[in-house]
């Protein structure tokens, strides 16, 4: 009897944990990191990114809002509804209102892993800046490319780098085949952070945590979990301060497809 | 007791006159919203009807003797441009002959694409891709803006339907909107496969 009722916890569990696993995601249930951290905007509710990587991200999505006035979600998930990118894109940008309303200047990026889908989505001020043939050049160089790979990190970082240069320089830095991608900037950010990270975990241990650095106090803690802004800061370690999206809306530019 | 009287039909001619004020110009404020978003509907197709003659050059560059279907893209793109939608005269009617004239377009659009299938140089164009892109981007556009319209009618349509704002909307002749109807696939953005 025993045996047959611990089976079946099991069972449940087993099926709760598949549940789970496979959670369609929708425009209202991907919790928004940008309301509760002012310097994050990678939502990965799922945590398909290092910690790393993701931190890097955010970092390249702070100065995109900092010095272009370009605010970003970024979104990385399994599954969205019906497999959907360009529906939850959309809805992101226009329930959240992301970007100022007075500019529009919101950008959106949806990357559903398992249903192989993403959409690009400029709100309706970024697509005479950012045009649907652009969004397109980066996904295909930094999402598809990378995702073929199945390096998620990589894919939304080079996503986020292209995103700023294009913006910074008006160069994506995305080259067409055959030319050569200068990458040693971003080689350069990956590997300062990868090689800090390590510092620190083999200096401290393990004793962030996960969202461990928002507690403020406890050293470099916020770089890596999620307060990359706070470089800046006068000391590290400060309290942090959730944001704020500006009212944006979305007209359904962009581009998305699949790898 | 005159006085007082009189003071109490103040009161509810006064409370009357706010509740009118308010709810006529919430009304314009929704049929305002609604107008705007059928005009922003129009611009999107009037995008894709532009993009028509730039597509059509760079296939016919490749597919001279495709004569048939830049005839048939011709004609649905002149067609489509006569009608417009007046929002101070929507009927569905209306809206269902608009539609039509706009699918058509949509059937030439893809006509036009499938007769690339059979250059692969025309398909491999850079010219071609990025149009096809913007064709894309074009169709989601499309999609978005009804949606949204619809969604501005159906805020429109409830405030003016609801008591007592129906008495308000009688008076002063605020009608029921008409929506778009969601043809079958017509709102999925089409796949392209570059």
């Amino acid at each position: 009897m025993k045996r047959i009722f611990n089976i079946l916890i099991f069972l449940v569990l087993a099926v709760h944990s598949l549940q789970l696993s496979a959670e369609e995601w929708t425009a209202d249930n991907i919790p928004m990191v940008h309301l509760q951290d002012a310097r994050r905007y990678v939502c990965d509710p799922e945590n398909l990114m290092s910690a790393a990587l993701r931190d890097s991200t955010d970092m390249y999505l702070h100065r995109l809002e900092k010095e272009c006035g370009i605010q970003t979600v970024f979104v990385i998930v399994g599954h969205v509804a019906d497999g959907d990118a360009f529906r939850v894109a959309q809805d992101i940008g226009n329930k959240n209102g992301v970007g100022d309303k007075k500019i529009d200047r919101g950008l959106v990026v949806v990357v559903a892993v398992d249903d192989r889908r993403y959409f690009i989505a400029p709100g309706e001020g970024l697509e005479g800046d950012l045009t649907d043939v652009e969004c397109d050049d980066i996904a295909r160089a930094c999402i598809v490319k990378n995702m073929r790979m199945g390096n998620t990190d990589l894919a939304m970082f080079e996503t986020a780098k292209a995103v700023y240069s294009k913006f910074k320089t008006d160069k994506t830095g995305v080259e067409r085949e055959g030319e050569d991608v200068d990458d040693f900037g971003g080689l350069i950010i990956i590997i300062l952070v990868i090689a800090f990270w390590v510092f620190i975990m083999l200096s401290k241990g393990n004793n962030g945590g996960k969202g461990g650095g928002r507690r403020g106090g406890s050293g470099f803690g916020p770089f890596f979990w999620g307060n990359p802004g706070h470089i800046n800061d006068s000391g590290f370690g400060g309290g942090f301060s959730g944001g704020s999206f500006g009212g944006g809306s979305f007209g359904g530019g962009g581009a998305g497809g699949g790898w | 007791m005159k006085n007082k009287t009189f003071w109490i039909v103040l009161g509810i001619v006064a409370v009357f006159g706010i509740w009118a004020f308010s709810g006529y110009n919430g009304m314009v404020d929704k049929q305002e919203m609604a107008t705007t978003a059928l005009s922003n509907v129009q611009t999107q197709y009037q995008r894709r009807a532009d993009m028509m003659p730039q597509l059509a050059k760079i296939v016919k560059a490749y597919a001279k003797h495709e004569k048939e279907t830049f005839e048939a893209v011709t004609k649905a793109r002149n067609a489509a441009t006569q009608i417009h939608l007046d929002a101070s005269n929507l009927t569905p009617e209306k809206m269902k002959e608009y539609e039509m004239a706009q699918n058509q377009v949509a059937q030439a659009f893809s006509r036009l694409i499938a007769v690339a299938e059979a250059y692969p140089e025309l398909k491999a164009s850079e010219n071609f891709k990025a149009l096809q892109v913007q064709e894309e981007g074009t169709e989601n556009r499309i999609s978005e803006a009804r949606k949204k319209y619809n969604e501005a009618v159906q805020d429109y349509n409830q405030t003016v339907r609801h008591f007592p704002n129906s008495l308000l909307a009688g008076m002063f002749g605020f009608d029921k909107m008409a929506k778009f109807e969601a043809a079958a696939g017509a709102e999925k953005a089409p796949e392209l496969d570059i």
